[in-house]
C-alpha cells in the first residue's frame, strides 16, 4: 500500500471532470465549480510531478462532485414535492372562489 | 453490487428521459425549479437545463440553444471523452484525452463563471443567453 503511493503511476488519478460538468450544468453550480477547481489541481499537480497532491485533489474532486450531486437530488426531490403539494392545494382551493 | 447500481441507474435515467420527453417542463410544476433562481432571482449556469433536455430529446436544437447554450459544448465534450478512446482503439488514432490537459478544467471554470455573469445582464446581446 505504502510502496504503491510512493511510486509514480503511469496515468494521472481520475479528475472527475465529466461528473463535475454534469452537476454544474444540471443543478448545483456552486458545489460543482468547487469540483472543477479540484479537477484542475489534479491535472496541474500531476503535470508538475506532485503525485501525492494529485491523488489528494482527486479524492476531493470526487467528494465534492458527490456532495453536489447528492444535494442536487435532495433539493430536486424537495422542490418536486413542494410543486406537487402546490398542485394539490391549487386543485382543492384554487378557482373555487374562496 | 456495482452491476445492480448500474442497472438501477440505467432504469432511472430511462424513466427520467421518458418523463422529460413526454412532459414539457415549462408547463408542469412537477419539475423542480432552480433553487438559486428562486432565492436570488438571478439565473445560474444550469438554469434552463430541464427545458433544454426536453428540447434535445425532441431534436429541437434551436430550443436547446435558447434555453441553455452551454449544453451544446458540454454535450460535445462529454461525447468526445467517451468516444475518443474507442476510436483510438479501432482506427489506431492518437486522439488526446483533453480532460487531462493542464488548462482544460480552468478553461471550463472560466467559461462557466463568465456565462453565469453574462446571462444575467439584461441588455442585448447578452440577454440572448438568458433561458427564455
Amino acid at each position: 500500500m505504502n510502496e504503491q503511493q510512493l511510486q509514480p503511476q503511469q496515468s494521472p488519478p481520475p479528475n472527475y471532470l465529466v461528473f463535475a460538468i454534469l452537476t454544474t450544468i444540471f443543478c448545483c453550480q456552486i458545489l460543482g465549480i468547487v469540483s472543477i477547481v479540484y479537477a484542475a489541481q489534479v491535472n496541474s499537480k500531476w503535470a508538475s510531478g506532485d503525485f501525492k497532491g494529485a491523488e489528494e485533489a482527486s479524492r476531493n474532486a470526487k467528494l465534492w462532485a458527490w456532495i453536489s450531486a447528492g444535494s442536487g437530488i435532495i433539493i430536486a426531490i424537495a422542490m418536486t414535492m413542494l410543486g406537487v403539494l402546490g398542485m394539490i392545494a391549487g386543485a382543492i382551493f384554487g378557482g373555487s372562489g374562496w | 453490487m456495482k452491476r445492480m447500481i448500474n442497472i438501477g441507474l440505467l432504469i432511472l435515467i430511462s424513466v427520467m428521459a421518458v418523463l422529460f420527453f413526454v412532459l414539457n417542463p415549462e408547463e408542469y410544476k412537477l419539475f423542480p425549479r432552480c433553487i438559486f433562481n428562486s432565492v436570488t432571482g438571478y439565473y445560474c449556469p444550469g438554469c434552463g437545463s430541464q427545458r433544454a433536455i426536453h428540447d434535445l430529446l425532441h431534436f429541437n436544437f434551436l430550443g436547446v440553444v435558447n434555453h441553455n447554450i452551454l449544453f451544446i459544448p458540454a454535450f460535445l465534450l462529454i461525447f468526445y471523452h467517451y468516444t475518443s478512446p474507442v476510436l483510438n482503439k479501432i482506427f489506431n488514432w492518437k486522439l488526446p484525452n483533453i480532460f487531462y490537459f493542464k488548462s482544460t478544467p480552468w478553461i471550463i471554470f472560466g467559461i462557466v463563471i463568465l456565462f453565469w455573469i453574462i446571462r444575467n445582464i439584461h441588455t442585448y446581446p447578452f440577454s440572448v443567453l438568458a433561458p427564455n
